[in-house]
């Protein structure tokens, strides 16, 4: 791995699933970079393809319809479109790795927990050292008696115990870049904290870059410093975390920020966003969001405005900020 | 396998504890039939065959057949379970032990049948489910129908009829040839020789049914979330289909095989009739022939115990390969 | 309270949905189709064949294409032909009598366990359990063999031994409506019990039954050829088990008493099978399996 240089690079992403109703754009053409180390999160409602971006990373989709069309993914440098598909096989949990929203369906029930997380180090290396190796997955997750816990089946966990195994599998091969999508949806509020912190821990002893795709912007805040906010397939606005907070240049990040219920304040929600995301087969012209948008001009009803700086690393695609200046 | 939540032998025991019911069931109905058949139940214990007045006086003491009901039917009980269970005078022996002979050859018949059809079904359906709606995947649909509704009997017949008939190839009849007197390994060739018609009659139902659940349960098991987190991880295809995908799939599978022993043991019956095979179903025809009551009674006795053991050991195996089931 | 609309029973214009689909499920057609024919020609048994079946002759053991007997001959000279279109007519009757007398007895003891529970769906598992650990067929052989095997009573006896598996998929399907929204609308409208169960649940439970019908037929079809292989059939009648059994003895003279009454019952239960899977289909409409 080379120190100069972004870990990840996503540059003019597009993906493209094949429907009965005709294809549909869910990556519209995004770009991101996430340098050595660093946590990004990926923001947005369901529909808004930020799933569909970390599949498109791992090459890995759960449908034969959806195809990368266009762009460029590289990671330390290597282009990972251009693999062969057993290249990409093996880069899979060993330099980027993927952990799911639910712990519960994401594992086999019927094989033990520990197994599960030994089998990608073993295919790499062989048994001998897979078990220890395993268990100390387990152990650097916060799983307590980490050896007892790799007999233990998953029905036999709790949640967050699940969730943390997941965690492990992932990391048992020291991947240098772990994508998170939703880890925390499906579990308490109290777990929550303790996957966030988790997952802090293993950037901080690891070293590992995480891209967390979420819809709630308060994990965002936690773990993240940079966002990208996304919508209907592209990347609306994109900031470091403090300032994304402070001065939101996006009228769907102000929406999204406003509409979020604050867990120390327990302040009531101020505004809900009208609208729903769009028929991703049917996209509205102009910018995406101009039917939702509070803030919407005649301009916006016909062309769709590019990225405009809004500061030293602050992006926003919206035409309010095309007096600041192109990107 | 790990000792999971409930240790196996516990389970078993259980299970053991609830045969016990329906053993005592199987003799209810052995006693109900005995008792309200047309005629005298000395002569339904005896068969059409003239037997000596002593035995008949003895029969009707130690049968109880001048008592009132319950004291006949607990009677009955005791003799089963003593393993007196008449005597055939077709046949100059005891019942228990003439049946007992012929299992041996029946259960030879039937693992060979059932080992048959578990590998050509099994295989045949995850290749099925694999290659699904191609040609293979509608002719083994077609193949599955088909087993499904050609009666056994006539299927051996049809055995009979291709491969010793017309083509001479295989004998047609009997266990072994009665012309020579093989010893040693040509002992076991022989006797191999004459079980590959009668076993491949028996096991096209079986593989029918085996092979058409296994598509389905891949099917099934393969659109599962935890085979998207497997390939994530970068496992082998192989691997995945294999250890994540047939081992899921193969629970219910293994249940129904085991669970349709019932069903395997009666097409056991029509084959043996039709080779000759001297195993419990020739027995049964034989005795319909000969109107010998006593063995009929003796071998639904034997055949119904030997269904619930087999009950007995698929549920054990299920628990062993499936750890939720243990609670 | 927000309106439910599965408070309201579901109606029988569903019926004209359900059509729909089975027409579109080959399997169905084609079984309805075999089922059809078979029908037609168990009713027209008399005009389609040439000679009474059990009329015998000295024309013993002639193959097909023999003058007068385009299927050959049995060793009594009974023509092969007349015997298999006459064989559909016991066939049919009791494969469908049978098969309704399961499944009318399955419907209700299935929805008596499923709608009471407790001691009476406890003695329903016990009872299904204990039908499903012994052979169906070696236990209608033994009843057979000593009750007699008129035809009638071989209709008892399988349907008799039938009606578990009717039982258990009804019993299920009524514990799951028990709790329906318009269940409870029925009761709380004051109806009695046997009301309800008659008019609210059972419509639903229809669907699933029918297909339970359809396999029923199909296996007591091969059941009652079973039996007649053992020679327990109805003696003065022409069944297509009985043939295969006298089949056996001359197998290696006359395949042609084996081949064709054999292609019969194939066709028959092939038929109820695919029929009954077709009605699957309808009832449970997958997306694209």
């Amino acid at each position: 791995m080379n120190g100069t240089g972004p870990l990840l690079l996503v540059e003019d992403l597009h993906t493209h699933i094949l429907t009965t109703r005709g294809v549909v754009r869910a990556v519209d053409g995004i770009s991101l970079s996430l340098p050595q180390g660093s946590a990004a999160g990926l923001v947005g409602e369901s529909g808004s393809g930020k799933t569909m971006t970390g599949f498109s990373i791992l090459r890995l989709f759960p449908t034969d319809a959806a195809r990368i069309v266009r762009g460029r993914i590289e990671l330390a440098g290597r282009d990972l479109l251009s693999l062969t598909d057993e290249e990409m096989r093996r880069a899979r949990g060993g330099d980027v790795a993927m952990i799911f929203q639910d712990p519960t369906t994401y594992l086999n029930p019927v094989m033990p927990v520990g197994q599960q997380v030994a089998e990608a180090y073993a295919m790499r290396h062989g048994w001998t050292q897979a078990r220890q190796k395993a268990v100390e997955a387990l152990g650097l997750v916060g799983l307590p008696d980490p050896g007892e816990t790799y007999r233990r089946f998953p029905h036999e966990l709790s949640g967050g115990m699940r969730q943390r195994a997941v965690i492990a599998m992932a990391i048992v091969c020291r991947p240098a870049l772990l994508i998170a999508d939703e880890p925390t949806t499906a579990v308490d509020v109290t777990i929550q904290a303790q996957i966030l912190d988790v997952l802090q821990r293993l950037r901080r002893e690891l070293g590992m870059t995480l891209l967390l795709i979420t819809h709630d912007l308060g994990i965002v805040a936690e773990v993240c410093e940079t966002v990208h906010v996304m919508y209907a397939g592209r990347i609306v606005e994109s900031a470091p975390s403090e300032a994304l907070f402070a001065s939101p240049g996006h009228p769907y990040t102000q929406g999204l920020l406003a509409a979020t219920l604050s867990i120390d304040e327990a302040r009531p929600i101020t505004r809900v966003m009208e609208g729903a995301v769009p028929d991703l087969a049917r996209l509205p012209r102009g910018c995406r969001f101009h039917p939702r948008c509070p803030a919407v001009m005649d301009r916006c009803r016909i062309e769709d405005p590019p990225a405009f700086r809004l500061g030293a690393h602050h992006l926003v695609a919206c035409w309010l900020h095309e007096e600041q200046g192109a990107p | 396998m790990t000792a999971g939540s409930t240790p196996l032998w516990r389970y078993a025991a259980g299970r053991l504890a609830q045969a016990v019911p329906l053993l005592l069931g199987v003799v209810v109905v052995n006693f109900l039939l005995i008792s309200l058949a047309p005629g005298d139940p000395v002569a339904t214990l005896l068969g059409e065959y003239p037997a000596p007045p002593e035995y008949v006086a003895q029969l009707r003491r130690e049968f109880g057949l001048d008592q009132p009901a319950p004291v006949r039917l607990a009677l009955y009980a005791w003799n089963v379970a003593r393993g007196e269970l008449g005597f055939s005078f077709a046949y100059r022996l005891p019942v228990a032990a003439l049946v007992v002979g012929r299992l041996g050859n029946t259960f030879l018949l039937m693992v060979t049948a059932l080992t048959l059809a578990a590998l050509v079904g099994v295989g045949l359906g995850v290749t099925a489910a694999r290659r699904r709606g191609s040609g293979l995947d509608t002719a083994a649909t077609g193949i599955s129908l088909a087993g499904y509704s050609i009666p056994d009997f006539w299927l051996s017949q049809l055995l009979v009829l291709l491969f010793a008939v017309f083509l001479g190839w295989l004998p047609a009849q009997g266990i072994r040839s009665v012309r020579e007197q093989y010893t040693g390994m040509a002992a076991v060739l022989d006797v191999a020789r004459h079980l590959i018609l009668p076993a491949a009659a028996l096991s096209f139902r079986y593989m029918a049914l085996i092979s058409r659940l296994t598509r389905a349960s891949m099917l099934e098991a393969m659109s599962q979330d935890f085979i998207l987190a497997a390939r994530a991880r970068g496992l082998p295809e192989r691997l995945v289909l294999l250890q994540h995908g047939l081992r899921n799939a193969a629970l219910p599978v293994v249940t129904v095989i085991g669970y349709n022993f019932a069903f395997v043991l009666a097409g056991s019956a029509l084959v043996e009739t039709v080779f000759g095979w001297p195993g419990v179903g020739r027995l049964l025809y034989d005795a319909i022939l000969q109107r010998d009551t006593p063995v009929l009674l003796g071998v639904l006795l034997m055949v119904s115990a030997t269904v619930v053991v087999v009950n007995l050991l698929t549920d054990l195996l299920y628990a062993a390969l499936d750890p939720r089931v243990r609670y | 309270m927000v309106a439910d609309e599965s408070a309201v029973t579901p109606s029988a214009a569903g019926g004209r949905e359900f059509w729909r689909r089975f027409r579109r499920s080959r399997a169905g057609i084609i079984g309805l189709g075999l089922v059809v024919l078979l029908v037609v020609v168990a009713m027209a048994a008399p005009l389609l064949a040439p000679r009474d079946p059990q009329t015998t002759s000295l024309v013993t053991l002639n193959p097909p294409g023999t003058p007068g007997h385009p299927l050959g001959t049995d060793n009594l000279g009974r023509d092969i032909l007349s015997g298999v279109l006459w064989g559909s007519r016991v066939s049919l009757t009791v494969g469908v009598c049978a098969a309704a007398a399961a499944v009318l007895l399955g419907v209700f003891i299935g929805s008596l366990a499923g709608f009471y529970g407790g001691w009476a769906d406890a003695v329903l598992g016990r009872i299904t359990e204990l039908f499903q650990v012994i052979p169906r067929f070696v236990l209608a052989l033994l009843v057979v063999a000593l009750f007699g095997s008129g035809l009638w009573k071989l209709i008892a006896v399988i349907g008799i031994l039938s009606w578990p598996q009717a039982a258990r998929v009804v019993r299920g399907q009524v514990m799951a409506l028990r709790g329906a929204a318009y269940v409870d609308a029925a009761r709380v409208l004051g109806l009695r019990n046997a009301r309800i169960i008659f008019s609210e649940i059972l419509p639903n439970v229809l669907a699933p039954v029918v297909v339970i019908g359809s396999l029923d037929v199909a296996g007591a079809i091969l059941l009652e050829a079973s039996l007649g292989f053992f020679g327990l059939g109805d003696p003065n009648l022409v069944s297509w088990g009985m043939m295969l059994n006298n089949a056996q003895a001359h197998l290696r003279q006359a395949w042609w008493m084996s081949v064709f009454p054999g292609i019969a019952i194939s066709l028959a239960v092939l038929g109820f099978n695919l029929m009954g899977d077709g009605l699957n289909d309808a009832a449970n409409p997958r997306l694209g399996v």
